[in-house]
């Protein structure tokens, strides 16, 4: 009689991640990474970091099985060249040009030139964003099968400059909005083998989360703005500075940076609350995720993580690794599964090369 | 033969199938439900991914297909590496733990013999046989074309050997002096193993008073009493077992004439002890101070290097050390009128070999 009821009640628990991974093998991954690097000059950078991904992709799994990163170090370093060569160094005599334009009177052109350089510059970083994921999750494969990012990065870019204006002109409000559509975009054009992820989320809920810290970070501006102010004043030119006012000035400042810290703090609970809205809102072939994690926790993490990398001086950074992908496995909930048997491999074209852009830009 | 349990994914859909895998011979027998038999050869093999302890391991028939195999149990792993030991260098830290030990270890050596290095030179000084020590010197200063032949008249000789008497006398050193003169132009003289000093004509000819030749061979006595020709010559070994070690036999004499250049603490060492042996056999430091006065004015306008790079320390700072210097009460002269037209006449019959076009100042 009972039967059905408790079938339905096991259905409800949630799937998860598992992690694994063993620090100290890691570690010996790192400092070899790191120190062929120094032998070749920088060159191996782009092996060590594929060496790490493999290792970090596949201590992650889901159903006993793996999930695998297929990136080569070769990609990497062809991706940086070609983006050197192609964009960084043309960019470059760009910039020169409108220096010697400017120099030499041309006002108008020079300007010009100088302000599409900066907003070029802008859409690149946008379009770097995005290309690195596209190349990341084409060389994720889970049972053999590759994920994939589609979409365009020339829309995501025009999504990107769009966000960046309204976070100038709304002094960072935008956020809310602008991590929604970014993410979003990204999430609505994700795939896994055949079976895409969709995205459906209202970023107007995570407003109550983000005016408060916002408000406090902008407040914290303005305290700064006029303890540097007052020490302006105190220490006129050429005049004698008045030290007690000179003082006061520089307790405005302190007071100021406390009040960022504490909005800085604060803001880990709008991140914990983005981060429930993009589980909740992200679906897979019928599969539904949650991430019930609170702005406390991330905020202990993310400072825990921080201090171990401080205290051992990078030592333990490979346990801090493995520590985010704990957390993942801990925290990400996976309602449901999807028909395996109805996902085939991916067939979208992969792209040669990786992750040049974000070399460059990021 | 091995039998395990395994998953089986097409890499066409993500739905995997139950199978039974034997490690035969050189390959794996797959079997799934159906019917079906896979047959993946060990040479192609490719490990995709391995955990912890090894009780899950994914493989691939070879780097570029989509079929994945995943086997789980306890020890897995290591049996199949003893099927494919080729598997192991797919290993993502494949060698890495044993290449930072290997790295550690020549760290450890290194700073070893760094900082033990000089403790067994020390050692090293300390038992070599002094018959060794003296036929190399000698075969040194004698079998070298470049210094000349050897000069003969006796009575400058003997007077030489007066004056190196003179100034090592009570002076403790380790092994007894003996000079010789070689009949080369070059302005110089050097001091090498067995307490062999040689003198070259062309230093002899050049110096302006006994004095001076009484304060260079004192300099070379003071490289004596240091010991510096074997240290250099222990140096010298040292270097030529690293190099030939590295890159298989390279000329032993170019090495060995490169390295007897003295470096600067040397120099200062032999400098200071010459002044002590000067003073104590009353000839006083003037007359070497003369001398480096002169090569000082000889090297102006041939700048070959900056101060900073030359072995040897600026010749003004070493004249205005010896001059800086009290000189001693009652000085007597270095050598008498008689002996010192005697000195300048030692390489009298002898032959020049004119290596005046060398130009190397090695006045050490």
């Amino acid at each position: 009689m009972s039967l059905p009821l408790e079938q339905s009640a096991v259905a409800e628990l949630p799937d998860r991640l598992k992690a694994g991974g063993d620090g100290g093998n890691l570690l010996a991954l790192h400092l070899m990474g790191l120190l062929l690097t120094m032998v070749t000059l920088g060159i191996y950078r782009f092996w060590w970091r594929t060496n790490a991904r493999r290792y970090l992709w596949s201590s992650l799994s889901y159903k006993g099985d793996p999930f695998e990163y297929t990136g080569k170090g070769l990609e990497l370093f062809l991706g940086f060249l070609i983006v050197l060569f192609l964009v960084v160094a043309p960019l470059s005599g760009l910039y020169f040009f409108g220096y010697w334009l400017l120099k030499s009177g041309e006002t108008v052109i020079g300007i010009t030139i100088m302000a599409g350089i900066y907003i070029g510059m802008f859409a690149l970083f946008g379009a770097a964003i995005y290309r690195v994921m596209v190349y990341r999750l084409s060389r994720t494969r889970w049972r053999g099968i590759r994920a994939a990012l589609g979409g365009s990065s020339w829309r995501y870019t025009g999504l990107y400059l769009w966000c960046l204006l309204l976070q100038i002109v709304t002094l960072g409000f935008a956020a809310p909005y602008a991590s929604i559509r970014l993410n979003g975009y990204m999430l609505n054009n994700a795939w896994f083998g055949s079976g895409r992820f969709a995205f459906q989320a209202d970023w107007k809920p995570l407003m109550k989360y983000y005016v408060v810290p916002g408000a406090i970070q902008l407040a914290s501006f303005a305290v700064m703005a006029w303890g540097f102010y007052v020490v302006h004043k105190a220490s006129p030119e050429g005049g004698t500075a008045d030290y007690g006012m000179l003082w006061t000035g520089f307790g405005i400042v302190g007071v100021g940076l406390l009040i960022l810290i504490a909005g800085l703090i604060g803001m880990f609970w709008y991140s914990a609350a983005l981060l429930r809205t993009l589980a909740a809102g992200t679906t897979f072939e019928g599969v539904r995720f949650r991430a019930p994690i609170g702005g406390g926790r991330l905020c202990r993490f993310v400072i825990g993580n921080a201090l171990l990398v401080i205290v051992t001086q990078y030592i333990a950074y490979p346990w801090v690794q493995l520590r985010i992908l704990r957390l993942v496995a801990e925290t990400l909930e996976i309602h449901g599964e999807p028909d395996f048997a109805a996902i085939a491999q991916n067939t979208s074209l992969q792209p040669r090369f990786g992750e040049g852009l974000g070399e460059a830009f990021l | 033969m091995h039998q395990f349990q395994g998953t089986f994914y097409d890499g066409r859909s993500a739905i995997g199938r139950a199978c039974t895998v034997s490690l035969e011979e050189d390959a794996l027998d797959i079997r799934l439900a159906d019917g079906t038999v896979l047959w993946w050869p060990f040479g192609t093999l490719a490990l995709i991914s391995e955990e912890g302890d090894g009780d899950r391991v994914v493989v691939a028939p070879d780097g570029r297909s989509d079929e994945r195999l995943t086997l789980q149990g306890a020890g897995i792993f290591r049996a199949l590496l003893a099927a494919v030991p080729a598997l192991g260098d797919q290993r993502l830290t494949h060698g890495y733990r044993k290449a930072l030990i290997v790295a550690g270890c020549i760290v450890a050596v290194l700073v070893l013999v760094w900082l033990g290095y000089p403790v067994v030179k020390d050692g090293v000084v300390a038992v070599f046989p002094a018959s060794w020590s003296d036929r190399i010197g000698r075969e040194m200063v004698e079998d070298q074309a470049m210094f000349g032949k050897a000069c003969t008249g006796e009575k400058g000789l003997a007077a030489l050997d007066g004056l190196a008497r003179r100034l090592s006398e009570g002076a403790g050193l380790p092994e007894p002096v003996t000079v010789h003169v070689r009949s080369s132009s070059e302005v110089n003289a050097f001091a090498v193993t067995g307490g062999h000093v040689a003198l070259l004509d062309g230093l002899i000819k050049d110096a302006k008073s006994p004095e001076e030749i009484a304060g260079v061979l004192a300099h070379e006595i003071g490289h004596v009493q240091h010991r510096h020709p074997l240290k250099r010559l222990i140096d010298v070994a040292g270097i030529q077992v690293v190099v030939t070690s590295i890159s298989g036999d390279v000329g032993a004499v170019g090495t060995t004439i490169m390295m007897l250049e003295y470096g600067r603490d040397d120099e200062a060492q032999a400098d200071a002890a010459a002044v002590t042996l000067l003073d104590r056999a009353g000839i006083g430091s003037a007359g070497l101070a003369d001398f480096f006065d002169r090569m000082a004015t000889k090297q102006e306008g041939k700048p070959r290097f900056t101060a900073f790079l030359r072995t040897h320390p600026p010749l003004a700072d070493r004249s205005a050390m010896m001059r800086a210097h009290e000189p001693p009460a009652g000085a007597r002269p270095a050598l008498t009128e008689r002996e010192w037209q005697d000195v300048r006449a030692v390489c009298d019959g002898v032959a020049k070999t004119d290596r005046a076009d060398r130009g190397r100042d090695r006045a050490s």
